[in-house]
């Protein structure tokens, strides 16, 4: 494995299978974590619902407390003004009666009495200097309606608490108006009383008149109480709609859902809102999202590493192994194999196909390796009938001709030192012996050249026609200086071949002519040569004693001879040679002839072999 | 001129060759001082062989013609081993050999011989190669003065 480090895919990859199972599960886990996040909303949408009626439901309740409040403070102020201390205007004893009622309902801040002037007789908690309330509106018009009334809430100048004053007449039999009590409802306790009834923390608590003056305010109820704010958006929703819930954020960005209502006490018209924080509705169901999607991700988590390692156990380690045994059998291991036992699903198809792939290989290998075998055995057969054929001309050449020159050289000592004891007949039979010893010797040397010939290998290379078939006939024309001779060498195409044999196919060919135009009194020979298609043809004509062309054919056939040897010398082994030379460069040879007329013998050396010297050589030219 | 030992080493199985070389070499009074081994083994054996005091029997050799084809052991290994001896190694050697063969010439030269000749068929051209090669090796030719 080690070794094919640099093909194995990273890990981490992208192309890695276990990437991409890690990948099929998070897709898996995408419509979950939808799922999750579409019933949150729902929820959340549910949970302001839900909100808005609790908080349309606590507002209703707190209008309920608040009504109640407002009555039962008409029946304590319908019950002290029949009391005597009040109906005779008693200041010590209102006083101590006071102090007893507001010891008893700590939603009151004060409780007083005063003329119809609007001095004080009489408070509670005690004050020491004078006070004059009959400037204050709603003395005025307590006065006037003979009626409770509720007044703006305002900070009280005895407790310096806000609250909310409420104004009774005290009227003697005749109807006539003697007193007026007052009390200030304690803001500050109403709105911690509301609020610990069980609304959540920073829930707001507003109430304001029909004209959208703020009558009360919890918290900070000092920075809204007594404005006129009939702008505020969540004000005019409550007044335009009377009931209901809706949301908005308020002074401090804080998202609130609030529920609504109008409430009336006797005479006047209110409205109170309840805004409970978003946060707070939201926050079981936030927590609930916050555990599933935790939930979900140890889920995605657990089935990732499950993923990762299943993945690695099943599908990578199955694939490694295959891909090893890819690799072993790709370095050679024809015998190797994914299997048995096969894995089900298409991982075990891939193995077992893989193993049948294996077999069909190795099979091939095999047959391949018959076969390569059954070559190599023939080959070896070929090259040992080749040694042997080798070991003939050894022979042919070394012991063949030892005993030629032992024949040879004897005779001609019998011939030397006991030639006088011979008669005439005697030496020329001697002589006679001499001179078939001469023609085997030359039969030997020319088989024994043929035979070469087939052995030796080519060295090919450039080669100067013009030149060549010059020195040639140079040579001829030098062994035979007592003929005639007319060797006319025309302008020949370079060739490609190996020189000494192509040397010695113009050699023969030429010495023929030479030998065949001697009983001419001048013997013309011509060399020629021409490019063709696919071949460059050389030929050479003679004006000799030529041939019958029905055995043209047989004139290219070792030993062949189609003249008395007495006529003209030789082995018959000249022609075979040309053509063994010529066959061996993948040429032709041919002659033509008419007996009397003289003979044309011709060979063609292919193009392929010339061609792409030609260039360089006519440039050198 | 030449000592009284042997000047020439003749290795030469075919009898009949040894008496037509013996023949030539007579002509020219050059037989007398020709000693001839009929095998490889039996050149070698001559030419390491020592006398008493020590030193080489040819101390006179001039040169070794020796035949390629030769039973035992043969012409191309006698060549080896002459030309690998240090104390052979200087004295010439003409192969004279029926083979006209490329390989044998080729061999031949590249183990260190002196020369190669292809003994002629015909007789007197036979004849004429032994005598110019005998006056050549032992009239011209100057040899290491002290190979031996």
């Amino acid at each position: 494995m080690n070794s094919s480090a640099d093909r194995e895919p990273s890990r981490f990859s992208l192309g890695g299978l276990r990437l991409r199972a890690v990948f099929l599960v998070l897709l898996a886990i995408i419509p979950l974590l939808g799922l999750t996040l579409y019933s949150y909303l729902e929820q959340r949408a549910e949970a302001i619902a839900e909100a808005q009626r609790d908080a349309v439901l606590s507002v209703k309740f707190v209008a309920k407390i608040q009504q109640t409040l407002l009555q039962d403070t008409n029946q304590l102020f319908q019950t002290l003004t029949q009391l005597p201390q009040v109906l005779h205007q008693d200041p010590e004893g209102c006083k101590l009666l006071f102090a007893r009622v507001i010891e008893n309902h700590e939603n009151y801040t004060a409780l007083i009495a005063a003329y119809p002037d609007g001095r004080i007789f009489a408070s509670a908690p005690g004050i020491q200097e004078t006070i004059n309330v009959g400037d204050r509106p709603w003395f005025q018009s307590v006065i006037q309606s003979r009626d409770m009334v509720i007044g703006e809430p305002q900070e009280g100048r005895i407790s310096r608490r806000f609250s909310l004053p409420i104004a009774f007449p005290v009227q003697d039999p005749t109807g006539q108006l003697t007193a007026v009590l007052a009390t200030g409802l304690d803001l500050d306790w109403l709105g911690k009383f509301i609020l610990q009834t069980g609304l959540p923390a920073q829930s707001t608590l507003l109430m304001t008149d029909s004209h959208g003056k703020v009558m009360f305010k919890y918290p900070n109820p000092e920075k809204y109480i007594g404005k006129q704010m009939p702008e505020s958006p969540i004000i005019k929703t409550m007044i335009s709609r009377k009931e209901g819930a809706t949301e908005g954020a308020c002074a401090g960005g804080v998202s609130r859902l609030y529920g609504f209502t109008r409430f009336s006490s006797p005479n006047q018209e209110f409205y109170a809102a309840i805004g409970i924080p978003k946060d707070v509705a939201f926050a079981g169901i936030d927590r609930a999202l916050i555990r599933n999607l935790l939930y979900l991700g140890l889920v995605a988590l657990l089935v990732i590493t499950a993923a990762w390692f299943g993945g690695g156990l099943f599908i990578v380690r199955p694939i490694k192994k295959l891909q090893q045994v890819t690799q072993q059998l790709t370095a050679g291991d024809l015998g190797v194999r994914a299997g048995p036992p096969y894995r089900s699903g298409e991982l075990g198809l891939l193995a077992r196909d893989f193993d049948q792939m294996a077999d069909a290989i190795q099979e091939r290998d095999t047959r391949l390796k018959q076969a390569a075998g059954e070559l190599n055995r023939r080959f070896l057969e070929l090259t040992a009938a080749y040694k042997e054929l080798e070991s003939f001309s050894y022979t042919l050449a070394h012991d063949l001709r030892a005993p030629l020159r032992g024949i040879g050289g004897f005779s001609r000592i019998l011939l030397e030192d006991s030639g006088d004891k011979l008669d005439a007949e005697g030496i020329r039979y001697l002589n006679i012996i001499q001179s078939d010893i001469k023609k085997m010797g030359n039969l030997i040397d020319d088989l024994l050249a043929f035979s070469r010939l087939g052995r030796r290998e080519i060295r090919p290379g450039d080669l100067n026609m013009e030149e060549l078939a010059g020195t040639v006939s140079a040579e001829l024309q030098k062994s035979a200086a007592e003929r005639n001779l007319q060797i006319r060498i025309q302008p020949l195409p370079p060739a490609r071949g190996d020189r000494e044999m192509i040397r010695q196919v113009l050699e023969n060919l030429l010495s023929n002519a030479v030998k065949f135009t001697a009983p001419k009194e001048v013997a013309i020979i011509e060399v020629a040569g021409e490019t063709g298609e696919e071949e460059t043809v050389y030929c050479v004509t003679d004006n000799g004693v030529g041939f019958e062309m029905k055995y043209a054919a047989k004139l290219f056939e070792v030993f062949q001879r189609l003249h008395l040897e007495s006529e003209f010398p030789g082995t018959g082994m000249g022609l075979a040679i040309v053509q063994r030379i010529v066959q061996r460069h993948r040429g032709r040879v041919w002659g033509e002839g008419q007996v009397g007329e003289g003979a044309k013998f011709c060979f063609s050396l292919p193009m392929e072999e010339t061609e792409g010297k030609m260039e360089g050589w006519r440039a050198r030219e | 001129m030449n000592g009284h030992g042997i000047n020439i080493l003749l290795v030469e199985d075919n009898p009949q060759d040894v008496e037509l070389i013996l023949r030539a070499l007579q002509k020219k009074n050059l037989a007398h001082h020709v000693q001839v081994a009929r095998d490889g083994a039996e050149a070698l054996e001559i030419l390491l062989a020592v006398n008493r005091e020590g030193k080489s029997l040819l101390s006179d050799l001039r040169v070794i013609l020796l035949d390629l084809k030769l039973p035992k052991v043969s012409g191309l290994e006698v060549l080896q081993k002459i030309k690998n001896e240090d104390r052979t190694k200087a004295i010439p050697v003409v192969v004279l050999t029926s083979s006209p063969e490329e390989s044998d010439i080729r061999e031949s030269y590249r183990l260190g011989a002196n020369s190669y000749v292809v003994k002629p068929v015909e007789f007197d051209n036979f004849t004429d190669a032994v005598t110019m090669l005998a006056s050549y090796w032992l009239l011209l030719n100057k040899t290491s003065p002290d190979w031996w």
